[in-house]
């Protein structure tokens, strides 16, 4: 029930965010006098001992009131820019709630276009099913993906798939470049004692209506460590391990939450450059280049996608043709997109609304060739042993 | 300036009236209402015994007192009676602000305010899907236009995300009237149920 309360958007001319509080909570004193409680409902633990509160599905908690007003009082103790920066957030977290709604498994529909869109994900797409079966026996339906790392050659479309995931279960998604991540700090927050102290990337994704956002870790092969040693992937020993995550502290805010609800998503190149621990904590499922038969499906997922997000789309038939997307599906994933946007300006100075086999030729053409530097990790050529 | 106990100056005379006509303040005002006949006893004296007072009066923000021939000491003391009781709730003394019902203005708190507004805010929203049903609409509700008091009465369960494949934006929720309609059982028994804790006296 308190699901509106928690929505970050407030009516214009709406009452402060305390008064508004306030009022809710005196609303919901008197409905629940008189047994008006939603159905199916969850009991979650209160910050009394003792005390169950019944609470509508699809919402927990994620941090218990009383230690906010704890590092409220605080905050307001502290000096400077970390002062206004650290009420600034906890004010916020406070105009959200501590009750926030998680995840609900998809529809069956959703899944499906899923798996039309990315063929090559079919593992996956298995898992997930499995996940929303497991989801749907809970008393208030939920879904929690497990810690994900998707390993597979550059282009094959993880980080896509992962952003489709998000997408298909209405949850807000957050990436992170691991490959530009010196330090932890960016990720769990740099402590409010120093002068630049912030909460880091982890809290910013939880202060929103959902509590089980999905967390992108791109390229988590690349993330190195800076001069000083922090290691930027050390985070994840805790929040990856469920017991340790429901009690998640970021450095600069103090304040326990629980993060046990955030579904991680991680994308790589090459498996075995990750630690071990880190490694043995997500489940790896390795994503090949799709198939010379699943390839017109993933172009015509990225034409669908580009249709629908260009403002020149309307001018050009909806459809491709059946060669054109034979033509393109030679064509790496990754290249599909800049390769059909060419296609089609390529069209439009011909005059024409529709876009030719021959385009795609022309535009692949002029394509600049690409050569890897070296040849350690060379493609093998045909004839080739490597 | 000397003390003056003559009880029939009109200064004195409008004290006493203030005090006889104290039934009349709202439960919620009694506090700062006998704070400044306290105060205007503490400066009665005989170089104020020509003022005339004449309240208490209630305008729909606040309770003030009228004087003739103040000076600015009781001036100020009816002025901060004004200013008080403009941010008191007139039904538990608490802080509070004014608060608009449709065509009536009341300072509140937002405990007392509650039940009133999510009245107004259930009445509203029967009213117009009677209007959406006989007019046939079928637009539906997106969360933003919702009445923040009707909240608690619509269950998670019933929003339903518009999904942007972006990913970038959250999503916007939204409620259809077919919904609402299913639902006007339940708040016409929350309406009820809220006119029953009104009359029951709840912040009066």
């Amino acid at each position: 029930m308190q699901f509106a309360e928690l929505h970050p958007t407030r009516r214009r001319g709406a009452p402060a965010s305390r008064d508004a509080a306030i009022q809710l909570a005196e609303i919901r004193r008197i409905l629940a006098a008189v047994n008006f409680v939603a159905e199916p409902t969850v009991a979650l633990v209160s910050d009394e001992p003792n005390t169950s509160v019944v609470l509508p599905p699809n919402m927990q908690q994620l941090f218990k009131p009383g230690d906010l007003e704890d590092r409220l009082r605080w905050a307001k103790s502290l000096a400077g820019e970390t002062k206004k920066v650290v009420l600034q957030h906890l004010q916020k977290a406070r105009e959200l709630g501590c009750m926030r709604r998680v995840a609900g498994p998809p529809n069956p529909e959703a899944v499906d276009a899923l798996e039309r869109d990315f063929p090559h994900c079919g593992a996956v797409t298995a898992l997930l099913r499995r996940r929303i079966a497991l989801g749907n026996c809970c008393p208030a339906p939920t879904m929690k993906l497990p810690p994900l790392l998707l390993s597979g050659q550059p282009g094959s479309g993880k980080s896509a798939f992962a952003k489709r995931v998000a997408a298909m279960l209405a949850v807000p998604c957050h990436e992170v470049d691991m490959a530009s991540l010196h330090t932890s700090f960016t990720m769990v927050g740099l402590d409010a004692g120093f002068s630049t102290g912030r909460p880091g990337a982890l809290w910013d994704a939880l202060q929103t209506e959902c509590m089980s956002p999905i967390v992108i870790l791109d390229e988590l092969d690349k993330a190195g460590a800076d001069d000083i040693g922090d290691d930027p992937t050390g985070f994840l020993y805790s929040v990856l391990e469920p017991l340790t995550s429901r009690r998640f502290v970021d450095a600069a805010i103090g304040l326990p939450i629980d993060a046990s609800r955030v579904s991680w998503i991680a994308t790589c190149n090459d498996h075995r450059r990750i630690h071990p621990a880190i490694l043995s904590r997500f489940l790896l499922v390795e994503i090949d280049y799709p198939s010379a038969a699943q390839m017109p499906a993933v172009v015509a997922s990225i034409h669908r996608e580009m249709m629908a997000h260009s403002e020149w789309a309307a001018w050009f038939e909806p459809k491709l043709a059946r060669e054109v997307l034979d033509a393109l599906s030679m064509i790496a994933p990754r290249e599909v997109m800049e390769t059909l946007e060419d296609a089609f300006a390529q069209a439009a100075s011909a005059g024409r609304r529709f876009v030719l086999p021959l385009d795609v030729q022309q535009v692949r053409r002029r394509a600049p060739v690409r050569h890897p530097i070296g040849f350690c990790n060379a493609p093998a050529t045909e004839g080739s042993e490597g | 300036m000397s003390r003056s106990l003559e009880p029939n100056t009109p200064f004195q005379e409008g004290i006493r009236k203030l005090v006889d006509r104290g039934d009349s303040v709202p439960d919620g005002w009694k506090v700062p209402y006998a704070k400044t006949i306290a105060g205007l006893h503490a400066v009665a004296c005989e170089g104020r015994a020509h003022i005339g007072l004449d309240g208490p009066l209630m305008a729909d923000c606040n309770l003030y007192v009228t004087h003739r021939g103040g000076d600015r000491v009781v001036a100020g003391l009816l002025g901060r009676l004004e200013r008080t009781t403009a941010q008191t709730c007139e039904a538990c003394g608490r802080p509070g602000r004014l608060r608009v019902f449709g065509q009536t203005l009341k300072v509140l708190c937002p405990v007392c305010a509650a039940p009133r507004l999510a009245l107004h805010a259930v009445s509203e929203l029967l009213r117009d899907l009677e209007l959406a049903d006989e007019r046939g609409l079928s637009e539906p509700l997106t969360f933003d236009e919702t009445q923040m008091q009707l909240r608690p009465m619509l269950s998670a369960e019933v929003w339903e995300p518009l999904i942007d494949h972006s990913g970038d934006e959250p999503p916007t929720y939204v409620i259809s009237l077919s919904q609402l309609q299913a639902l006007r059982p339940r708040l016409e028994a929350v309406r009820q149920t809220l006119v029953a804790t009104l009359e029951a006296g709840h912040g009066s």
